[in-house]
């Protein structure tokens, strides 16, 4: 940077302008649209700012087609994976970066969940879905939050034990062994010193994973039906080939993504680290 | 010693050597995380090779099954369709995969160093990155939209005659790509501009005073340096195009016609809108083999420096 | 600070004892065969160079990492299989190792809470204890918010918080600035006297083993070389890993062989002859038989430097010349080896000026150099 020519200067800056504007742009076009009226939405030319601003397709969507319920569908699911995923996930990476165990099982635990990042989750759809279909215990997991909550925790595993594995590897080793020392045991270690350490890093995680299932739309749309359909199956759903209500959709759009956005900013700073690790991505 | 036994007892904890479960507190810890393996991916892996090589058919509360040999896969390979998306899932890969990490990296190299509003100009990335692919996808499809989309109003502008976006075949599946670079090169410019500021300044120093150009700094320096980060973002975006299903289906389903299957979306039209599930289970077989087949030599080198615990 | 543990904090001590303990990491041998005996109350210190095994030895002893071989005691009890949690030490690590997420009084307060004392006996003995490490009024700061030297007394305090039978100290205060530590040290030897608690004490910094020490143990790889009080250690070093690693600048080891001069036996030292007295020569008649070669072990403040030849003088070539402020270091080249002297200031002495050395054979010190081993 020292010595750069204006020239140079303003051709950065310039640059960054048209990066943020192709990023930016279909983000603001959907929100924008999704406060005009059915008139404004077909004017030629199109209004760059909404000139009559409504709520009507906000309302037709959320009360009237009551999109309010996949909603909480997709907000328990996305909690009950972020929550699963995170503790299973946080012991074993625990167990990972303090322990050896034996015959290299570290190296092969790490190298399996990494094959199961790479799983397409396509493949392992179809047995899940046949299992899911059948009573088990007399329940019947198909069609179910918890059944999709499951199975989004497994699929976000790998990631998990990454991150974590990371975080811990952060905290110094000895204030552990001073942990030990002092009279607690490993497991007291764990809660009382590790965990507290990692903390904003398990946040993060938690946050990421939630983001990851609150998105998640093939197994959504095979292990989901009615009861336990989530939001992105509801918008797509929207979509016919007859007939798209666009302004529908925009809202749609909108409201899926304003809690990941508030989230995300939540957790920006381990976000980096997070996409590194290869989380949260469409 | 009596005086201070009376004040309390805090000497050793009085566990005379150490309860089973915490002797065996590792294998406990990893323990829940080889059961979900267990039940999600062992034995889903076992029945997908199991329907493979059978008809399979749904019943009231189960399925039935018939073992009937090599005859899905037989078919998979007369199956044009399979091939067609096959082809199509590699070219989704590779093209996709190619273009969001050079110009990921090109953006990383452009804007090299610190700037003003870098924070700022991070955070507003990301949202592409973390947007719901439903919402993505929704957003585009109104943009290519034939008559009231902003693209077709601009080229109009131009005088030039409005493009069939997503109805044409020729051009749907490119139309589509562009949407997943649209939302994932700024993945691969944040991973790539991170590693860059964080490499160290003395090989450029050194390089700088041996009077070597640009371009021959960025080929014999910053690229080496770079391989590894470059490297891991490459796997992840291969892993992620692979699968590639949301965005097309959404916009398309698959279409128009079936010109843009992909492997997800020709396996979820078998298994889920036919119900053949042997056959889907045949051809999932056959996806999930041609990937570890080409991601394993990928993956054990960039996997070797998380394998054994820090000192 | 003097009386400043009141019955409160009074120790409840431990003996110590290795017994050929071993410790491998795969091929390498960290620790070998060690075997010590540490008294109740006694302070003993275990020195050596980095590497030495050292701090592993300790590691082993409190738990915190697996003895490959050999036997460990604390009072009357095998602690080889216990946690450390059930061997009633306590600890204070290099880095302090103090919980960064915890204030100060709940690092003090761990090691009872981990206990379960109720919260009044809890409160009660932190605040005794934060006022006898002088950090009362920290009590609510995190650590980062601490210079190095309060975060060292933060340390001592949550190992003496709960009366352990064994202290073990890992270079404590090796983080520390010179100042400061040696400030530090003397409050640690009071300490120690004060609590008569088994103290184990690693380090790698001889000036603080011979000041701390009861009895200083000396390890080189792996191996334990010499324990003694510091005063006999310095004075008879086992070896000459001890002897070239003791004394600052340590003794000067010249290598010489057996010779006779006039029938008497004598030492030849870069063309020299040393004459043996009767006592070096008793000492000498004890080496090896079939071996000539010895070294020969001489401190820097017992070397005369001589402007002339005289009987049983080494003669050389001045160095180079070192003032210290205090003292003056001539180092000498005397055909190749070189041979350090302790001198006053003002004695005189000029880069490449040959001068001759002389000492009392009678004191020089005697080593096999097969062996390393002292010869009596």
């Amino acid at each position: 940077m020292v010595g750069e020519s204006p020239w140079a200067k303003v051709g950065r800056y310039l640059l960054i302008a048209i990066v943020v504007m192709i990023v930016l742009l279909p983000v603001y076009w959907m929100i924008n649209m999704s406060f005009k009226t059915k008139s404004e939405f077909v004017a030629r030319p199109p209004t760059i700012v909404v000139e009559k601003p409504t709520t009507e397709n906000y309302y037709d969507l959320l009360v009237t087609q009551r999109f309010i319920r996949f909603g909480i569908n997709s907000l328990i699911v996305a909690l009950m994976a972020a929550t699963i995923s995170v503790s299973v996930g946080t012991m074993a990476a625990y167990a990972l970066s303090r322990f050896r165990l034996p015959k290299n099982f570290n190296y092969h635990l790490l190298f399996t969940m990494l094959t199961v990042r790479m799983f397409p989750p396509i493949v392992t759809v179809i047995p899940i879905f046949v299992i899911y279909n059948q009573q088990i215990l007399g329940f019947r997991l198909l069609d179910t939050q918890i059944g999709l909550g499951l199975i989004d925790a497994f699929m976000e595993l790998p990631f998990v034990i990454w991150m974590m594995i990371g975080f811990f590897r952060d905290i110094p080793r000895d204030m552990e062994e001073a942990g030990l020392v002092d009279g607690d045991s490993r497991l007291g270690v764990l809660r009382k010193i590790a965990i507290p350490l990692a903390a904003p890093g398990l946040a993060a995680t938690f946050i990421l994973v939630f983001i990851a299932s609150w998105n998640e739309f093939l197994l959504a749309l095979i292990l989901t039906q009615t009861k336990a359909q989530t939001l992105p199956i509801a918008v797509a759903g929207q979509i016919t080939q007859y007939d798209i209500k666009y302004g529908n959709m925009m809202a749609a759009g909108v409201i899926t993504t304003v809690p990941v956005l508030i989230l995300a900013l939540l957790a920006q700073r381990h976000l980096t680290r997070g996409l590194a690790v290869g989380g949260v991505t469409g | 010693m009596a005086v201070d036994r009376a004040i309390g007892d805090d000497g050793p904890r009085r566990a005379r050597g150490t309860p089973w479960w915490e002797r065996n507190l590792a294998w406990l810890l990893v323990a829940p995380t080889i059961l979900l393996f267990i039940l999600f991916a062992i034995i889903p892996a076992l029945t997908t090779v199991s329907y493979a090589f059978s008809r399979v058919k749904m019943t009231r509360g189960g399925v039935q099954q018939q073992f009937i040999g090599l005859e899905n896969f037989v078919r998979a390979f007369q199956d044009p369709l399979v091939a067609q998306s096959a082809w199509t899932t590699i070219r989704w890969m590779f093209i996709v995969t190619a273009i969001e990490v050079v110009l990921g990296l090109a953006l990383a190299l452009l804007l090299s160093g610190n700037f003003r509003g870098r924070g700022l100009f991070s955070s507003l990335l990301i949202i592409p990155i973390i947007m719901p692919p439903v919402a993505v996808s929704v957003a585009w499809l109104f943009m290519y939209d034939y008559e009231f989309g902003v693209f077709n109003y601009l080229l109009n502008q131009i005088g030039m005659p409005s493009v069939r976006w997503l109805s044409d075949p020729g051009i749907a599946l490119y139309a589509m790509m562009a949407v997943d670079v649209w939302q994932a090169t700024p993945f691969a410019f944040l991973l790539l501009y991170a590693a860059l500021l964080s490499l160290p300044r003395d090989p450029y120093e050194a390089a700088a005073i041996d009077g070597a150009g640009r371009w021959h700094v960025f080929r014999t320096v910053t690229l080496p340096l770079l391989q590894p980060v470059l490297m891991v973002v490459v796997l992840l975006r291969l892993i992620d195009a692979a699968r590639i299903f949301d965005k097309i289906f959404i916009m398309t389903r698959g279409g128009p016609g079936s010109s843009a299957y992909t492997a997800t979306l020709t396996i979820y039209i078998e298994g889920f809108t036919k119900f053949d599930f042997g056959y889907a289970s045949a051809l999932s077989f056959l996806f999930q083999l041609s990937l570890i087949a080409a991601a394993t030599f990928y993956v054990k080198r960039v996997l070797a420096d998380y394998a054994a615990p820090a000192e | 600070m003097s009386s400043f543990l009141g019955s409160r904090v009074e120790g409840r001590s431990a003996p110590v004892s290795f017994e050929r303990v071993s410790k491998r990491f795969g091929a390498v041998t960290a620790v070998h065969e060690l075997t010590l005996e540490v008294p109740d109350g006694e302070m003993l210190v275990l020195l050596g160079p980095s590497g030495c095994g050292k701090t592993t030895s300790l590691r082993m002893l409190a738990g915190l990492e697996a003895i490959s071989d050999g036997t460990i005691r604390i009072g009357d009890t095998v602690v080889n299989a216990l946690p450390p949690r059930a061997r009633d030490i306590a600890m204070v690590f290099q880095s302090y190792a103090l919980y960064s997420h915890l204030t100060v009084y709940e690092n003090l307060a761990y090691p009872l809470r981990v206990r379960k004392l109720p919260n009044v006996e809890i409160d009660s003995r932190v605040r005794d204890v934060a006022e006898i490490v002088q950090i009362g009024e920290l009590l609510d700061r995190k650590p980062r918010a601490l210079s190095g030297g309060q975060r060292q007394r933060v340390a001592l305090g949550r190992a003496i918080i709960r009366r352990p039978a064994v202290f073990l100290m890992d270079e404590p205060l090796s983080n520390l600035d010179a100042k400061l530590r040696l400030h530090t040290r003397g409050e640690l030897k009071r300490f120690q006297r004060e609590l008569a608690t088994t103290t184990i004490y690693v380090t790698h910094d001889q000036a603080e083993a011979m000041t701390l020490a009861d009895r200083v143990a000396i390890m080189d790889g792996g191996v334990l070389q010499q324990i003694g009080p510091p005063k006999e250690v310095y004075a008879r070093p086992a070896s000459v890993f001890v002897a070239g690693f003791l004394g600052s600048p340590p003794m000067n080891l010249m290598e010489g062989r057996r010779a006779s001069a006039d029938g008497i036996p004598a030492i030849a030292i870069a063309g020299a002859l040393i004459p043996a007295t009767s006592g070096l020569a008793a000492r000498l008649a004890n080496l090896p038989s079939g071996s000539e070669a010895v070294i020969l072990g001489v401190r820097p403040e017992e070397i005369v430097l001589l402007r002339s030849p005289e009987p049983g003088s080494v003669p050389g070539e001045i160095f180079v010349v070192e003032d210290l402020g205090n003292e003056r270091l001539v180092t000498l080249d005397i055909g190749g080896q070189f041979v350090v002297a302790r001198t006053p200031l003002e004695h005189p002495g000029e880069m490449g000026e040959r001068k001759w050395f002389g000492f009392d054979a009678e004191r020089a010190h005697l080593f096999d150099p097969a062996s390393g081993r002292r010869i009596d």
